[in-house]
C-alpha cells in the first residue's frame, strides 16, 4: 500500500458505509480487499495459550448454539430508507398538503415550541431514529407528556379492575374528557407506577388489596331501604335514608365514589375462558405456537381444527387465538370484542339477546355443558342434592341456597322425564338432565358477571 | 313538527346523547329499575310509540324506536349493494361521442388502477341503449326489467368516490371515508332510530350463502359506535341466524324447562341488586331471544307467498331464485319493520361480479340477469303493497369504470364517475340528475359524493346529518363530517325539494 493514501484508506474503511464520500467508496471498492487479513494469516500470528483460549471460546459458543431454539419468523417494522416529507394538511385533507414540517411532539404537551422539536440522536441506530426519540419523549417522567402517560395508563389499569376509569373516558384527559372522580388517587397511583419503574404486576397487587376493591357489589335490600318488586311488576324505589347505604345512594345513585363494587359483566375472553375452566377442559399451557380460526360457510367464525398443534389447543385460553382484522371467533364478538384493527379504549359490556341465543344454542357451550355435567357426576355420583351442589360450586363458586336446590331438583326431575319419553334409557335421562341444568347455570346472570 | 331538542332538559340531554350509558340515563332520570321494567312493558304493549316522551332525540343505545328531527318520509332503507363497480357507460349513462370515437386514441390522461390501459384507447359499450318509459330516461339493453320501471328510478350520473381501489372505495360508499372501521351507514341509521321491531335486528345483512363479498363482514361495521348497531347476517339459506337453533336436537320442551329455571334463578339472584338494571335487562334478553327464534322462522319462511309474487322476483327461474329470495326476503323484513337491510349480489369467484378488467360484453351478460328480473320485482311488489313511499331502494356499486380499453376487451376502475339508481322514500320518480363529460370519464355536472348522498338519504329519514353525532375519542363524529366533506343534502334528487345550504 503507497504511504502517501494509507491514511485516506483507513479513514474509509473506518467509516460506516453509508457514510463514505464519492472518494472513500471508491477507496474501499478498490482496496478492501489488499487489506483484508485472512483467519489463517491471523493463526499464524496467535501464540499457543492465544490459540487455546480460541478454541475453548469457539467449543463455549458451540455449546450455546445448541441451545438456541428457533421462533420462526416475526413480523417487525423498520424504516426502508429516509423518512418521507411531511406536510400540514389544510383542513385535514391529504389532497391539499400545506407547508412542510419537521418531526415533533404535541405541542400542547410541551412547555415551549422549542420543547416540541423531537430531538433525534440517530447514532448507532440505522433508522430515522423517530420512534425512539417518541418513546424517550412519552416517557420521560419530567415532562408533562410522561406524566400524562403514567396517569393514562394507571387509569387504564384501574379500568380493567374496576369497569371504569378514576378518569371515566380513558381516551380523552382533555376538557372534553371528564374530569377523575379522585384526582388524588390518580396523582398517587401514577406517582408509585413511575417510582415503580413502570412495572405494572405491583401495581395490580396493589390496587387488588385495597379495601375499596375487596368490598361486595351487592346491595342488601335492607341496607337500602329499597323495595324492587319483581321483574313482572316492579315497585318504585324507596331509600331509606337513615341506612348508611341508603344515604350512599341517595348522594351518589351513580356509585361513582365506589361506595360498593360495581357488578362487571365479564370480558368476551373471560367468558370462554370460564367455560372452558367450569367443563374441566381448559388447555392452560403458556406459550406456543396461535390457535387458527376460519370462517364457516354459514358465517360462524370458529376455531380450524384441521391446523391444531395439539389436540387439545382448542381448549386453550382465548388470548391464544390467533385475530385477523375483522375476523374474530363469533362466541367472543357477540360479547364485544373489538376488531382487532381499530383503537378500542373501552369495550361495550352490552346484553343484547344475540348473547343470549350464544349462551343457550352455540355448540361449543353445548359440548362443554355436558363435559361439565360428567365432572359433576365424577366427583358426586346419583346424589341430586350433591350434583346441584357440586354443580354450583364449580360454576359459580357457591353453595346454592335451599329455594335453588329445590328449584333446581323439580328441573332435573322435568327434564330427566323428558328424556326417557323420548325413548333413551333410564341412566342416560338422568345425564342428559344434568347437563341441561349444567348448560342453564352456564346461562345464568351470575356466570355472566362478576359480583 | 317541531324538532324534540328544544324541549330537551339539558341534564337528560347529556345522558342520552351517546356518553352516558343507559344505565346512567335510567338512574339519572330518578326511575331508577322499576322505570326500566315500566319502559319495557309499555314497549311490549305498543304503548310507548315513536314520538312519544319528550325526552328523546336522534341516537341512543339501545334499539327502542325513536324520533328524528324532523318528520320524515321514510322509513327504512333497502341497500343492493352492487360490489365490483358496475360500468356506468354500458349501463345507465350512454356516450355517443365513445362509440363514435371507439378504438381511437383517447386525448385526455385518465387515472388507471391496474395495468392494461396504457394504450389510452378508447372502448365503446356493446350494448344499445333505448329511453324508457314515459320520463325517456335511457338503460341499457341488459337490464330490460330495470328499464321497463324506469319511471319509479331516480338516477344519479354524477357520483364520484374518493379513492380506485375497491376496499378503500367501498368503505367510502358505506362510511363516508376511505378508512378503515367507522360506522356504516346502517349502523348509523339504527344507532339514530333504533328499530321498529324488536323482535328481529335493527340492520339485517342478506348475502350470498355461497360467501362474502370484498370486504367481508367490514361492510356491515359498527365501528366505534356500540355493537348492537352492527348488521346482523341472515342467511337465506339453511337456519336463518347464527345460534337460532340448538346446536343438537333436543326433545320438545326441554329448552322451555331451561329458560324457566333460568328465569327463576336469575329473579332470585337479581334480588341481591335492587340498583342494577343490566340484570332485568338481561332476563329480557332471554324472553326476546326465544321470541326471535319465532320471528326469524317466519321472515324464512317463503311458502305464504303466491306463485305470482315468487314468479315477480324470480323465484321460478334457477338464475334468478339466488338474488330473488334475498329481495323477497328484503321486502318481509321492510314489511315487519326492519330499519336497514343491505343486500349483497350473487357472488363468482373474488367477489366482485362487476369487476369487469378484461371480457366485458361476457362478463355483464353473466352477471345482469341475474339480478335484473328480481330488482324490478322487488320495486314493484313495494310499490303494489303501499310500502316504497316509506322505503328508500337504493342500487348501486362503489365506483365506475373507465372509458378506455384494458386488455382490449375490459375496463378499469374509475373513480371520477358512477351511476346510482334510487327509488322509493320521496325520491323524485323518473329523475335523471347530474351528467359525466363526453365519455364518461369524469362527472361533470351537478357532482355527488358519498357524503353528499348520505347527507341526503338521512334527510329522507327524518335526520339532520349536521346534528346526528356520537361522541368518540373526544370529537363529535358525524357520519357526514360536513365541515371537511362540505357534505349537503341533494335537494335535486327529492319530490318535496328543499334548499339546504
Amino acid at each position: 500500500m503507497p504511504e502517501p493514501i494509507r491514511d485516506d484508506v483507513k479513514a474509509a474503511l473506518d467509516t460506516a458505509h453509508d457514510r463514505r464520500n464519492q472518494v472513500q467508496i471508491y477507496l474501499v471498492e478498490k482496496l478492501s480487499r489488499a487489506v483484508a487479513v485472512s483467519d489463517d494469516e491471523v493463526a499464524i500470528g496467535l501464540s499457543d495459550a492465544n490459540l487455546a483460549t480460541i478454541v475453548s471460546l469457539e467449543g463455549r459458543i458451540a455449546k450455546f448454539n445448541q441451545q438456541r431454539r428457533s421462533w420462526g419468523k416475526i413480523q417487525a417494522l423498520f424504516d426502508v430508507g429516509p423518512p418521507p416529507a411531511t406536510f400540514l394538511l389544510k383542513r385535514g385533507q391529504y389532497q391539499t398538503p400545506g407547508p412542510q414540517v419537521a418531526a415533533g411532539f404535541l405541542r400542547v404537551l410541551c412547555e415551549s415550541d422549542e420543547a416540541a422539536l423531537a430531538k433525534i440522536d440517530r447514532t448507532g441506530m440505522g433508522s430515522s431514529g423517530r420512534r425512539t426519540a417518541l418513546a424517550r419523549w412519552l416517557t420521560d417522567p419530567e415532562t408533562p407528556a410522561g406524566a400524562l402517560v403514567a396517569r393514562v395508563m394507571v387509569n387504564r389499569i384501574w379500568q380493567h379492575l374496576f369497569g371504569t376509569g378514576l378518569v371515566p373516558s380513558p381516551e380523552n384527559f382533555g376538557n372534553g374528557g371528564e374530569p377523575p372522580t379522585h384526582p388524588e388517587l390518580l396523582e398517587w397511583l401514577s406517582h408509585r407506577f413511575v417510582k415503580g419503574g413502570w412495572r405494572i404486576k405491583p401495581l395490580v397487587k396493589l390496587i387488588m388489596t385495597s379495601g375499596v376493591y375487596q368490598q361486595t357489589s351487592q346491595v342488601r335490600i335492607a341496607d337500602v331501604g329499597v323495595s324492587i318488586g319483581n321483574a313482572a311488576t316492579p315497585a318504585t324505589a324507596r331509600f331509606n335514608p337513615q341506612s348508611k347505604l341508603g344515604v350512599a345512594r341517595l348522594t351518589d345513585p351513580e356509585n361513582k365514589l365506589l361506595w360498593r363494587m360495581r357488578l362487571r359483566r365479564l370480558e368476551a375472553e373471560v367468558v370462554r375462558d370460564s367455560i372452558l375452566a367450569t367443563s374441566g377442559k381448559l388447555d392452560t399451557r403458556a406459550g406456543g405456537p396461535p390457535v387458527l380460526v376460519t370462517t364457516r360457510a354459514d358465517g360462524k367464525v370458529v376455531i380450524d381444527e384441521s391446523k391444531l398443534p395439539t389436540l387439545t389447543s382448542k381448549w386453550r385460553r382465548s388470548v391464544y387465538l390467533l385475530y385477523r382484522r375483522a375476523y374474530n371467533l363469533s362466541m367472543l364478538s357477540v360479547f364485544d370484542q373489538p376488531l382487532i384493527s381499530t383503537s378500542c379504549a373501552q369495550r361495550d359490556t352490552s346484553a343484547v339477546p344475540l348473547q343470549s341465543l350464544t349462551m343457550l344454542n352455540d355448540e361449543f357451550v353445548a359440548e362443554h355443558a355436558g363435559y361439565f355435567a360428567r365432572r359433576v357426576q365424577k366427583r358426586t355420583g346419583d346424589d341430586t342434592t350433591g350434583q346441584i351442589t357440586a354443580a354450583f360450586r364449580i360454576a359459580l363458586a357457591r353453595t346454592p341456597d335451599n329455594d335453588e336446590v329445590a328449584l333446581c331438583a323439580a328441573a332435573l326431575a322435568r327434564q330427566a322425564e323428558l328424556y326417557r319419553a323420548s325413548g333413551v334409557s333410564n341412566e342416560k335421562a338422568r345425564h342428559q338432565a344434568l347437563a341441561e341444568l349444567c348448560h342453564t347455570l352456564l346461562n345464568t346472570s351470575e356466570f355472566l358477571y362478576a359480583e | 313538527m317541531s324538532s324534540p331538542l328544544a324541549n330537551l332538559n339539558p341534564a337528560l340531554a347529556t345522558q342520552w346523547t351517546g356518553t352516558g350509558s343507559r344505565r346512567d340515563f335510567l338512574q339519572a332520570s330518578t326511575l331508577g329499575v322499576g322505570g326500566l321494567a315500566l319502559a319495557h312493558l309499555l314497549q311490549t304493549d305498543g304503548l310507548l310509540a315513536a314520538g312519544g316522551g319528550d325526552q328523546q332525540q336522534p341516537g341512543g343505545t339501545d334499539l327502542r324506536p325513536r324520533p328524528g328531527h324532523f318528520k320524515p318520509p321514510a322509513k327504512s332503507v333497502i341497500m343492493l349493494f352492487q360490489t365490483g363497480g358496475p360500468s356506468q357507460m354500458d349501463l345507465f349513462d350512454p356516450k355517443p361521442e365513445l362509440q363514435k370515437r371507439s378504438g381511437q386514441q383517447h386525448l385526455e390522461e385518465v387515472e388507471s388502477f391496474q395495468p392494461g390501459s396504457q394504450d389510452n384507447t378508447l372502448l365503446g359499450s356493446p350494448f344499445k341503449f333505448k329511453r324508457r318509459g314515459e320520463c325517456g330516461m335511457e338503460i341499457s339493453e341488459l337490464l330490460p326489467n330495470m328499464a321497463s320501471i324506469a319511471d319509479e328510478w331516480c338516477m344519479v350520473r354524477s357520483m364520484f368516490s374518493d379513492n380506485n381501489n375497491h376496499p378503500q372505495a367501498t368503505r367510502c360508499l358505506n362510511t363516508g371515508k376511505i378508512f378503515p372501521h367507522r360506522p356504516s351507514l346502517g349502523a348509523w341509521i339504527s344507532y339514530a332510530l333504533g328499530t321498529e321491531n324488536q323482535n328481529l335486528p335493527a340492520y339485517v345483512v342478506l348475502r350470498d350463502p355461497d360467501g362474502y363479498a370484498n370486504g367481508g363482514t367490514t361492510l356491515w361495521d359498527n365501528g366505534w359506535l356500540p355493537a348492537q348497531f352492527r348488521g346482523t347476517e341472515i342467511q337465506s339459506r339453511g337456519a336463518a341466524m347464527l345460534n337460532l337453533h340448538p346446536a343438537q336436537d333436543t326433545p320438545p320442551g326441554i329448552q322451555r324447562n331451561n329458560l324457566e329455571l333460568l328465569a327463576q334463578l336469575n329473579e332470585q339472584r337479581r334480588q341481591r341488586y335492587p340498583l342494577e338494571s343490566d340484570l332485568l335487562a338481561r332476563i329480557r334478553n332471554y324472553e326476546l331471544a326465544a321470541r326471535m327464534q319465532q320471528s326469524a322462522e317466519r321472515l324464512l319462511d317463503l311458502s305464504g307467498e303466491t306463485a305470482a309474487i315468487r314468479k315477480l322476483y324470480g323465484l321460478d327461474d334457477p338464475v334468478t331464485e339466488n338474488y330473488g329470495t334475498r329481495c323477497l326476503m328484503a321486502r318481509r323484513m321492510v314489511e315487519l319493520g326492519v330499519r336497514f337491510v343491505q343486500l349483497l349480489v350473487p357472488i363468482k369467484a373474488g367477489g366482485m361480479p362487476w369487476d369487469q378488467h378484461n371480457n366485458l360484453k361476457g362478463g355483464l351478460k353473466a352477471i345482469c340477469p341475474l339480478i335484473d328480473k328480481p330488482t324490478a320485482g322487488l320495486i314493484q311488489d313495494l310499490k303494489q303493497r303501499g310500502l316504497l313511499d316509506s322505503t328508500i331502494v337504493m342500487w348501486t356499486g362503489e365506483f365506475g369504470r373507465l372509458p378506455i380499453s384494458q386488455h382490449g376487451n375490459g375496463r378499469d376502475h374509475n373513480r371520477h364517475a358512477f351511476s346510482l339508481l334510487l327509488a322509493g322514500g320521496g325520491f323524485k320518480p323518473g329523475h335523471v340528475h347530474g351528467a359525466t363529460d363526453e365519455f364518461g370519464y369524469r362527472s361533470v355536472e351537478s357532482r355527488v359524493s358519498c357524503p353528499d348522498l348520505h347527507a341526503t338519504l338521512l334527510h329522507q329519514l327524518g335526520l339532520d346529518h349536521t346534528r346526528l353525532y356520537f361522541q368518540h375519542a373526544g370529537r363529535e363524529e358525524r357520519l357526514t363530517d360536513p365541515e371537511v366533506t362540505g357534505a349537503w343534502v341533494v335537494g335535486e334528487l327529492l319530490q318535496n325539494e328543499v334548499s339546504v345550504g
